[in-house]
């Protein structure tokens, strides 16, 4: 076990410019392939961001999972140095406590994200900068190519009084509240982009290509109206979704669930459906379903869900696909397309979102694209994206809407703007049509919020 | 300025929990006519439930501009006249299932035939619960037996009655039935 020396050298060579600090890290245990990659992502964030620090120093210390006697090897470097842990490797470790996993691959964005949850970085001025230009209107730095554009949040008092040596991590956590709001644990930091703006508007979307949502998503659409079970092994561990009695189970914890929505799953999981006039299979790599002779059959008498949860089926399925798109879309999702829902989503029995019954029912009237959902809502971006994935991961919308809707729907949207600004919450006094949506509003607003 | 009165009712079968919703909604601020039983059943002595509704439930939320009433029907057959007399004018309607119990699609196809005038003027949202008890019927039978009835795009719900976010779900998505603007204006 030794700190790399490739990764001190790299880091070493660009110190931290004069009047900012640089997070310490320190590396542990990885052979020198991994922590190419490693470093290569930390430079993306800028290269005064970080500074390599022996143990007694860190503020963040990586550590290799795949180590043999990882959690002892923890427990004991804990007693020489109190900091944020961060162990990467390909197997989730539920033994360790009080440590963030990343699970290979390894990207940018998770890294980040999880660097953000548990430490301030001071350091880190790209971003700021960036975020500070895009403020007063002024061409960021990525879209002059200075610098790649990284979807990541923004620490505003770190940068008014750089140089200041933030070493208390209360008041840390509090700073990174301030400026980034409390972390949504299902929309993650995403800030509101410029849709109109297709390198904004570029930051929104993540590849699922390897996510387990994506695979979970692929399963349903080949179910379809079939599905009664699906069994889904990740590595040695299992989860069952049982779509006809809407319960899970498995010996996955939601706990090292989320550990395997942060980035792609290395090996790709292998999952059996099984429907209810007993068609058995399993999804290839392509979406598309493969018989598979010779596997057990499931039947109401054969009990493969021994131990399911409270939470529904359909519950978990939206919170994975919550916890791998973090307020982002899936690439390819056109944010101008109109969306139908077939039927109201079970909303007591999913995750809860802001503004997830206002959605539902525009959803439900009329078809609304993601733009206008934003624009008519008011609601942020990444709470309508969020829900949207929530819709999206349960196959709840119609299948693309007849090509005449969108000039229909931009009537519509312009009546509604219009409403907005001229009549809005003016009940009128002569007619009781007027009073009456005034007054539930205020019920929605007062009394059942 | 006279105040407004509005009407919500919410009903379903014996012992599903619209005394509990109209307490929810109207938090705690319930009259109510309980009775106990005098009778044997073997429904209630399943539910280990003790008392009745005979008339109805009764909340009321005032506001600025105006007042809800808030009714909860009695489950009772025997007491079906008073139905009409509660939904006379009414907002909407919550209809609670129970899924324990022996035909819940048959109740729900028995209330929406009640209820169908009233219905058709108004909102309706379905609320089942003890699903965990028994997951079948599924919500998308529910939607299918509604379906059939001539009801569509109605929202259902699996919930659990003693909670007051569920029922406030349940109030919530009725209003955005009862007036669409609301999903837009309330920004």
């Amino acid at each position: 076990m030794t700190t790399n020396e490739n990764f001190t050298a790299a880091i070493s060579a660009n110190p931290p410019a004069p009047g900012s600090r640089a997070t310490r890290l320190c590396a542990m245990g990885f052979g020198a392939s991994d922590l190419d990659h490693l470093e290569s992502m930390l430079w993306e964030f800028g290269n005064n961001a970080f500074a390599v620090a022996p143990l007694s120093e860190a503020e963040v210390l990586f550590f290799n999972g795949d180590l043999p006697g990882c959690a002892t090897i923890i427990r004991r470097l804990r007693q020489h140095r109190k900091c944020p842990i961060i162990v990467v490797g390909s197997t989730p470790h539920e033994n360790i406590p009080d440590v963030q996993f990343l699970q290979y691959p390894l990207t940018p964005d998770t890294l980040m994200e999880t660097l953000y949850r548990i430490v301030p970085l001071p350091g880190l001025s790209t971003g700021a900068e960036d975020y500070r230009a895009e403020k007063n209107g002024a061409e960021p730095a990525a879209a002059s190519g200075a610098s790649p554009e990284i979807n990541i949040p923004v620490l505003e008092d770190a940068q008014e009084d750089e140089g200041a040596v933030q070493t208390n991590p209360r008041n840390a956590a509090g700073a990174l509240e301030r400026n980034l709001g409390v972390f949504d644990h299902y929309a993650g930091f995403v800030h509101d982009v410029n849709l109109d703006d297709p390198l904004q508007t570029h930051r929104v979307y993540f590849n699922p290509n390897g996510y387990l949502s994506e695979y979970l998503r692929r399963s349903l659409i080949v179910m379809g109206k079939e599905a009664a079970l699906i069994d889904v092994a990740i590595q040695d561990q299992r989860i069952l979704l049982d779509l006809t009695g809407n319960r899970w189970g498995g010996d996955m914890n939601e706990e090292l669930l989320q550990r395997s929505c942060l980035g792609p799953l290395r090996n790709k999981p292998k999952i059996r459906l099984i429907g209810r006039s007993g068609v058995r299979g399993k999804v290839s790599a392509q979406g598309k379903e493969e018989t598979v002779p010779g596997l057990a059959d499931f039947s109401g008498k054969e009990q493969l869900l021994l131990n399911h949860r409270m939470r529904r089926a359909e519950f978990i399925i939206a919170q994975i696909a919550l916890w791998c798109a973090r307020g982002r879309l899936r690439e390819g999702t056109d944010i101008h397309t109109p969306l139908s829902l077939r039927h109201w989503p079970n909303l007591p029995c999913l995750p809860r979102l802001q503004g997830a019954m206002q959605m539902a029912a525009l959803w439900m009237l009329h078809p609304c694209s993601l733009a206008q959902t934003i624009e008519i809502t008011g609601l942020k971006q990444r709470q309508v994206f969020a829900f949207y994935t929530v819709c999206d991961s349960l196959c709840l919308f119609v299948d693309q809407p007849s090509v005449a809707a969108p000039t229909a729907d931009d009537e519509w949207v312009e009546r509604i703007r219009s409403a907005l600004h001229s009549t809005h919450n003016k009940p009128d006094p002569q007619s009781s049509r007027g009073i009456l949506p005034a007054f539930l509003r205020r019920l929605l607003s007062k009394v059942w919020k | 300025m006279e105040k407004e009165n509005y009407k919500l009712v919410i009903s379903g079968p014996l012992g599903v929990g619209k005394t509990t919703a109209v307490a929810a909604l109207c938090r705690g601020n319930l009259l109510t006519t309980e009775e106990i039983y005098r009778e044997r059943s073997r429904e209630r002595a399943r539910r280990q439930k003790k008392t009745t509704t005979i008339a109805f439930d009764y909340g009321a939320i005032h506001l600025e501009g105006g007042c809800l009433h808030v009714y909860g029907t009695p489950g009772q057959d025997r007491f079906g006249f008073m139905w009409d007399i509660l939904t006379e004018g009414g907002l909407g309607l919550i209809l609670l299932m129970d899924n324990t119990r022996p035909a819940p699609l048959d109740d729900l196809r028995y209330f929406v035939g009640i209820f169908r005038d009233f219905i058709a003027k108004s909102g309706l949202v379905v609320g089942v619960t003890r699903t965990d008890d028994r997951p079948r019927p599924r919500l998308s039978d529910y939607r299918a037996a509604l379906e059939k009835e001539g009801i569509s795009r109605c929202p259902v719900f699996e919930i659990d009655a003693r909670l007051r976010e569920n029922i406030l779900m349940l109030a919530q998505a009725l209003l955005y039935q009862i007036d669409p603007n609301l999903a837009k204006l309330n920004s």
